[in-house]
């Protein structure tokens, strides 16, 4: 329960991250999208995804969030490689390993000509690994470093209805003791000589099994936090105040400032660049961008 | 000691609610009238419509739930109906049960300032509201804390703190401490007479718990399938015995005690109780108090849970735990450095406050968690090398919530559900006995979700029956049940001979049922005996937050060896009256 609460939870600390308004955090975060969307180039992928790790440090995270973190992102990283290693289709393409060669009886043509891994997957597989992995951290690190009351007025403050932002709210709030009930269900049900399957037909029966007590025992609390709430005149109207009231630092300024300039920076010269590639539109004064687009981006 | 009272404050007239979908009322003509600064306690056997009233209260019932209702409810002379909710939550606070589904903010001032911000107030007000609303619950330096880092009572006053933001004149509260420790139930109730002395707010609280409440009510009003069957003033609702003895509630120890001697009262306290002792020769009424009114079972269980003889069976050890640190956390250790025997037969109550480490040690015991230092072995095995699978059948473990053992179609295919997987031949003679043992036989056709919670949690306790383990363990089986419910279940296992190992709070009924009482403080075991053992040793019990009941508290003033009510009896009916006191 605690270990469940713990990652779920935002880890509050005096730090130059968590200082940062929560809007800004939102905006940091989709900026970092489009950035992350529109990079192929792996060093500058790298160096993205190095960035998003740092702010780990600085936030100061303690170690049952790093090492949550550090298995997500190898099985994010390895799974994404690993995949497009093996079933890369673009041509050209090199193998480097042979895993099943085309003349090995039955599987050889069962893998319609056998199976590699080629070296161009691998490489696409770091790059779309390390594009996932920067999302991912910074998804991350924005929800570890923000308090729920905090995200609940940064999205208020972007537009979001409340109804929504609270009940997105609400519900990772409720995460963890939702783990740790499905953790009882399973041992409450093993004691009674159930063995859980992970495979197969049983697992229908196995998620049945898990799911009945887990829901059922959410609406129980949904309907009493939904009491609880409305007694509390939640939505008696349309508009609400706030205790709290949201500032932009000069800092948090300039962070989104130089954030939203990279992002639409590097969006415009990526396309830019495929527009050249793709002989739709070309000039001759842009070449130091095509420059730097096939350089670094 | 009462404050002033106004004019009516709840004024309900021939109530009828009809949930949607149902065709039976849960509500069949309730009137009631409550003045203001009245604190009122409202009990009634689960399922009789005591929470379905409290909803009515700020609208909720029908304003958001739907259903037939008709009657009329006036709060402070305005008709809920014709009002909003946003009008009603400024007159009625509700709070609930369990302060974990109702807190939904990571620190404490965001929960409490979320009612005065839907109110649409000015941030001073808030601000001001907040701060007013901690320092009447007590918690004013707490402002600023992480609502995961509070205790189980700071956590429902905090519930409490949201309520009063909105500066309401009724709280309104549904079994307010029957998940709480008894230091946790003693901060609430401290907290809510104050309110209802100092700040005359009316109260109309529902809970089981009737000896620990009644001496704060000012009236009892007892609920019996959708009526009001009972509404008295708190000092004569006792005289009405037989109510409550027929609808299984609990009767403070003291109150039973003088009714049992013919005394014609209802005290609440020992301090009470002494000086009515004094009032005569009540040897012929005790003595068929003695003969007809205690059945001859449920003494000889007094007796035997209380001796120093009472039996195990052999003295097979089921489980040794030898210098066991375990914890949810390498740095935060929980329990530090347990060492305990439990044999075959015995019935062991763990107790002590909430985090003292009652239900890691269960966990420990079911192979659920792993200790970090020292071993536990279960039927001679370490846990360390097993999993809970490999003690399926021989260990039941019944949680607190019973509803995250449901998950069957029917309460029938719930008790066969562990038979079948552990392939037992007997299935239909295993799920008859359970069904009947926890009397649900009749209901065995029913979704088990759909039952109330007394009836759940006797599904639950059945489904573990059915496997016969050798260990049965009980993580607070008594929360929020009635006292039939918690007397039928623990008199099926006395009866059995279980093994059973139990958490609970509730003093009296570890010393009618345990044969043996631990007592947990940070993670260690402080005492660890029988029931009269321990509970003599004032010290340590209050160091785990336990009071002794009054009826012992009264033995130990009339320096009487007594540990229960039949046993006061009879030492009192063979002494003169005259040397008592």
């Amino acid at each position: 329960m605690i270990g469940a609460r713990t990652i779920a939870e935002a880890t509050i600390r005096d730090t130059i991250i968590h200082r940062i308004d929560p809007r800004a955090k939102i905006l940091i975060l989709i900026s970092t999208v489009f950035v992350a969307v529109a990079l192929d180039n792996p060093r500058t992928m790298f160096l993205l995804f190095l960035i998003v790790l740092s702010g780990f440090a600085l936030a100061k995270m303690p170690a049952i969030k790093l090492k949550t973190l550090a298995i997500l992102l190898i099985l994010l990283i390895w799974g994404t490689i690993y995949s497009q290693a093996l079933f890369y289709s673009q041509l050209p393409r090199t193998v480097i390993f042979t895993i099943i060669s085309p003349d090995f009886p039955v599987l050889g043509w069962l893998t319609n000509g056998g199976l590699f891994v080629y070296e161009e997957g691998l490489r696409h597989g770091a790059i779309q690994g390390l594009r996932s992995a920067s999302i991912l951290s910074l998804g991350l690190l924005m929800c570890w470093t923000t308090d729920s009351r905090d995200m609940l007025n940064g999205l208020v403050g972007l537009r979001v209805p409340y109804s929504v932002a609270f009940m997105v709210v609400t519900a990772v709030r409720f995460l963890p003791i939702i783990i740790t009930e499905v953790t009882t269900v399973i041992t409450v049900q093993r004691l009674r000589g159930f063995n859980p399957k992970k495979f197969g037909s049983g697992i229908i029966r196995t998620t049945l099994n898990i799911l009945t007590p887990t829901l059922s025992n959410c609406v129980r609390r949904t309907g009493t936090l939904a009491v609880s709430v409305q007694s509390r005149a939640f939505r008696a109207n349309t508009e609400r105040t706030y205790l709290k009231k949201l500032k932009f630092s000069e800092f948090d300024k300039a962070v989104l400032t130089i954030c939203i300039f990279a992002a639409v920076s590097i969006v415009v010269i990526k396309l830019l660049y495929n527009m050249y590639t793709s002989g739709i539109y070309y000039t001759s004064g842009l070449r130091p961008v095509y420059a730097i687009a096939r350089g670094y981006l | 000691m009462r404050k002033n009272k106004g004019g009516t404050i709840i004024e309900i007239k021939d109530l009828w609610y009809t949930y949607p979908g149902r065709s039976e009322p849960t509500l069949k003509g309730i009137n009631l009238k409550i003045e203001e600064g009245e604190f009122v306690l409202l009990t009634g056997p689960t399922g009789c419509g005591k929470s379905t009233l409290l909803k009515t209260l700020n609208g909720i019932i029908p304003h958001e739930s739907g259903g037939m209702f008709s009657g009329s409810i006036k709060i402070a002379g305005t008709e809920t109906g014709d009002s909003n909710q946003m009008e009603l939550s400024r007159k009625v606070g509700l709070v609930f049960q369990n302060p974990d589904d109702q807190i939904f903010s990571t620190i404490v001032e965001d929960e409490v300032a979320f009612g005065p911000e839907n109110l649409c107030f000015e941030r001073e007000e808030i601000d001001k509201k907040v701060g007013d609303a901690l320092q009447m619950v007590g918690l004013p330096g707490q402002r600023l804390d992480s609502t995961n880092s509070l205790s189980g009572g700071q956590k429902q006053r905090i519930c409490i703190a949201s309520m009063l933001a909105m500066l309401p004149e009724i709280l309104a509260m549904d079994e307010p401490v029957s998940q709480m420790d008894p230091a946790g139930t003693r901060d609430i109730l401290k907290t809510v007479s104050e309110l209802n002395r100092k700040q005359n707010i009316s109260i109309f609280l529902v809970e089981h718990r009737l000896h620990e409440l009644a001496p704060f009510a000012d009236r009892i009003v007892i609920m019996e399938s959708g009526k009001i069957i009972l509404d008295q003033p708190a000092s004569k609702a006792f005289d009405h015995l037989e109510v409550f003895h027929r609808l299984g509630l609990r009767v403070p120890e003291t109150v039973e005690l003088c009714h049992t001697l013919g005394i014609k009262a209802s005290p609440f306290s020992a301090e009470e109780t002494i000086p009515l002792l004094k009032t005569g020769n009540f040897k012929e009424k005790a003595k068929t108090y003695l003969t007809r009114s205690i059945p001859e079972e449920k003494a000889s269980s007094m007796s035997c849970s209380n001796s120093m003889s009472c039996p195990v069976e052999n003295n097979e050890a089921l489980i040794s735990i030898r210098d066991l640190w375990s914890g949810y956390d390498k740095s935060l250790m929980v329990l530090k450095g347990i060492n305990l025997e439990i044999h075959r037969g015995e019935r062991v109550a763990v107790m002590g406050t909430n985090g003292s480490g009652k239900s890691t040690l269960l966990l420990n015991l079911a192979a659920m968690l792993k200790p970090y230092k020292g071993s536990v072995k279960v039927f001679g095995e370490d846990t360390k090398q097993k999993t809970p699978y490999s003690f399926a059948g021989r260990i039941g473990v019944v949680f607190q919530n019973p509803d995250l053992m449901l998950f069957c179609d029917t309460a029938e295919e719930e008790i066969r559900f562990g038979p079948l997987q552990l392939r037992y031949t007997d299935i239909e003679e295993r799920t008859r006995t359970s069904l009947e043992a926890m009397s649900i036989l009749d209901l065995r056709h029913d979704l088990p979700q759909s039952l109330s919670r007394g009836q759940r949690l006797r599904t639950a306790v059945a489904s573990v029956l059915s496997i016969d383990p050798e260990l049965i363990l009980l993580d607070e089986p008594t929360t929020g049940q009635d006292r039939v419910n918690i007397e039928q279940m623990m008199d099926y296992f006395k009866n059995k001979g279980s093994t059973l190992v139990f958490c609970t709070h509730d003093i009296e009924i570890a010393m009618l049922y345990a044969t043996r009482i631990l007592v947990m403080s940070e993670g260690q075991i402080i005492a660890d005996g029988k029931g009269r053992d321990v509970i003599k040793n004032i010290d340590i019990l209050r160091k785990a937050s336990l009071t002794q009941p009054p009826i012992v508290e009264i033995a130990n003033y009339l320096g009487i060896d007594a540990f229960s009510i039949t046993e006061l009896v009879e030492v009192l009916t063979c002494r003169n009256p005259d040397v008592i006191i």
